[in-house]
């Protein structure tokens, strides 16, 4: 049976077990890991990790209800042994996870916190299902873009979207966005201002989609071109149609290389006029695989870019607590300042790497996707030959790249169990005081 | 309750489209046409998306959870595979979801539905019990949304008493509480505003026929 677009994107998303809370998780997790991740805060079994995501994928193929969903995590939570003030038996207590209170959103068998990840994880991957549908370009621009509107009603609906709102336009200059409505271009980044909290909002689930926070009942639905104008004239803003149709462009010539289409240029159709014969249909594999390898060198970059952030934040972190510890004597963590010294300067380098070659994807791109297609056989070996040597220097930035993300990875592991020991370090050294 | 596809046909778009008609080629007008399609899908799911929100008038009387059948009905509406003609998609039953069919240079149809109340939006609905003797009408919060069967599983007991089924609650009044009511039949009135007016898809056609041209160019 075909996969929904849902159930593509849940079936991609890996289980991720965490004894940190929702706003550390936004702290200290990228995004992007977020995306791909289903996780639960505070959730230290990896099997009960796996049948909420075996759940999601359920519902998602409407083959069992968020009801039944329920029912079967709470047994699954009973067959692990799960208690409010105890976690799972077998596991050791977590020093970070304090006891729940049953029925509180933090006790995991109870129903508001299930049936809120369920809610939350199947409505995210919907939002992404409407972003899929925005690559494809004519609907991109008859619909150009989204209206934050209430589609789940709520009994007791927040009261601070227009705050927020706000809050999220003024961090983005009301690119793309107007402030009488909740509507914005679809590549406006107030959507990603929204979902990052902007204004201090901790419930914040850190993506450019919704829902924007736990628990909401807002979606997009779209809106069309002339009501945008409309909507753009009444409050005398740009309405932004002219760069969209730019964007809108380069997705069709893009869409029309991957499917080996030749894009007629000026020089082909006068070739053919002058011979009266068919003008020469480029052959674009190459084109096609070095637009492949840019993308995939555009993907390596954001995730050593991720891991170098992630590598310098837990430095940071553990640096934070081994200071704190010296209150009780240089010895006492000594092992831990000494390990982490290196890789303060380390991460920082790491990050200032990678910011060199982060534009590197676009520059590529352009020039693979602006040199124009060959008009002969002659010509097509000397095109394929320059296209080729994009290919490679991206695969080359993409090696680069993995490396960088595999020693951060590396470096944020250390440094994480550095800060544990420090701080278990202090939390005996504070009970020896006492 | 009734279940219906219900299949919106567009043809000889509007007159904005029609200006252009003259100018494009058959296979451009069938891209065209697909592309109407497409947006008068994505469109419709997103109205009854921001219908369901008034639709919970039941669950709202008793103080009971959406049940979200309507909610369900946008998701199915959402899903699609890679793309729109590489087969026909199926729920676990193997009923379709919506889908763009029937695209030629005259114009398209968009098949969306297949989903209990829809049908409501083209006539009021008499439901009768098909097996069973009685309808069971929730009459209380902890009914709402689930079958005698649900409630039985999470430990109710559920019993008859008069033209209710109820369970025992002695902190109720008479001792029980009534859970559901049993009737033979129940009328569901129409209710129009579930799916968008027609001008509305003569819009949406509109902004997919300006778009098209201007990507043309």
């Amino acid at each position: 049976m075909p996969q929904s677009a849902e159930q593509g994107v849940l079936a991609t998303r890996r289980p991720t077990e965490t004894d940190l809370s929702s706003r550390e998780l936004r702290e200290r997790w990228a995004a992007r890991i977020k995306r791909e991740a289903v996780f639960s805060a505070r959730t230290t079994c990896r099997a009960y990790v796996d049948s909420i995501k075996s759940a999601l994928m359920a519902v998602a193929s409407r083959s069992i209800t968020p009801d039944a969903a329920e029912r079967r995590l709470k047994g699954e939570l009973e067959k692990f042994g799960y208690a409010p003030k105890t976690g799972f038996a077998g596991k050791p207590p977590s020093a970070r996870i304090p006891p729940a209170l049953p029925g509180t959103m933090t006790d995991l068998g109870s129903s508001r916190r299930i049936q809120l990840i369920i809610d939350t994880n199947v409505k995210r991957a919907r939002s992404m299902g409407q972003m899929a549908a925005g690559e494809n370009p004519v609907f991109l621009m008859a619909n150009p873009a989204w209206r934050l509107t209430r589609t789940g009603a709520r009994k007791k609906p927040r009261g601070d979207w227009r705050t927020r709102w706000k809050a999220a336009g003024d961090a983005v200059a009301w690119k793309g966005a107007l402030k009488s409505q909740y509507v914005a271009l679809k590549s406006s980044p107030i959507w990603q201002s929204l979902g990052d909290g902007a204004g201090g909002y901790g419930d914040a689930l850190g993506s450019p989609f919704p829902p924007f926070a736990f628990g909401s009942g807002l979606a997009w639905v779209n809106v069309g071109r002339r009501e945008w104008r409309r909507l753009c004239e009444a409050e005398g803003v740009d309405d932004g149609l002219a760069a969209l149709k730019d964007e809108a462009k380069r997705m069709q010539s893009r869409g029309a290389a991957e499917a080996g289409i030749p894009a007629p240029t000026a020089k082909a159709v006068a070739v053919a006029e002058r011979t009266g014969g068919k003008p020469y249909v480029a052959r674009t594999a190459a084109r096609h695989e070095a637009l492949a390898a840019v993308g995939a060198m555009g993907r390596a970059v954001a995730r050593a870019r991720d891991a170098a952030a992630d590598a310098q934040k837990s430095v940071a972190e553990a640096l934070r607590v081994v200071q704190g510890a010296t209150a009780f004597g240089h010895d006492l963590v000594a092992e831990e300042a000494a390990a982490l010294a290196p890789l303060s300067k380390a991460a920082d380098d790491a990050v200032a790497a990678v910011r060199k070659i982060r534009d590197r994807e676009e520059v590529y791109r352009r020039a693979v996707e602006t040199r124009p297609l060959p008009s002969s056989a002659a010509e097509q070996t000397a095109y394929d030959r320059a296209v080729s040597l994009y290919a490679n220097a991206a695969a080359n930035v993409s090696k680069y790249a993995a490396e960088v993300e595999a020693r951060c990875e590396e470096w944020r592991r250390v440094a994480d169990r550095c800060g544990a020991i420090a701080q278990a370090k202090v939390a005996r050294a504070v009970r020896g005081v006492r | 309750m009734a279940s219906c596809d219900f299949e919106i046909q567009m043809s000889g778009l509007d007159e904005a489209a029609a200006r252009i008609a003259d100018r494009l080629t058959p296979k451009q007008l069938r891209s065209l046409n697909r592309e109407v399609g497409i947006n008068v899908r994505e469109r419709t799911v997103d109205h009854i998306a921001k219908a369901s929100v008034t639709r919970h008038k039941t669950a709202d009387r008793l103080g009971a959870m959406h049940t979200g059948f309507l909610e369900f009905a946008v998701a199915r509406g959402r899903l699609r595979g890679e793309s729109d003609f590489k087969g026909k998609l199926t729920d676990g039953r193997g009923r379709p979801f919506s889908e763009v069919q029937d695209i030629s240079d005259k114009g398209v149809a968009v098949v969306i539905g297949n989903t209990p109340g829809l049908s409501r939006a083209f006539h009021s609905l008499v439901i009768t019990p098909k097996k069973a003797k009685a309808l069971t009408i929730p009459v209380h919060k902890f009914a709402y949304g689930k079958s005698v069967k649900d409630l039985r599983a999470e430990g109710h007991v559920v019993f008859r008493v008069g033209k209710c089924l109820a369970e025992d609650a002695p902190e109720e009044k008479n001792g029980i509480r009534p859970l559901y009511a049993l009737m033979k039949k129940t009328t569901i009135p129409q209710d129009r505003g579930l799916l968008p007016k027609e001008s509305e898809y003569a819009d949406w056609a509109a902004d997919t026929a300006e778009a098209f041209l201007e990507l043309a160019e």
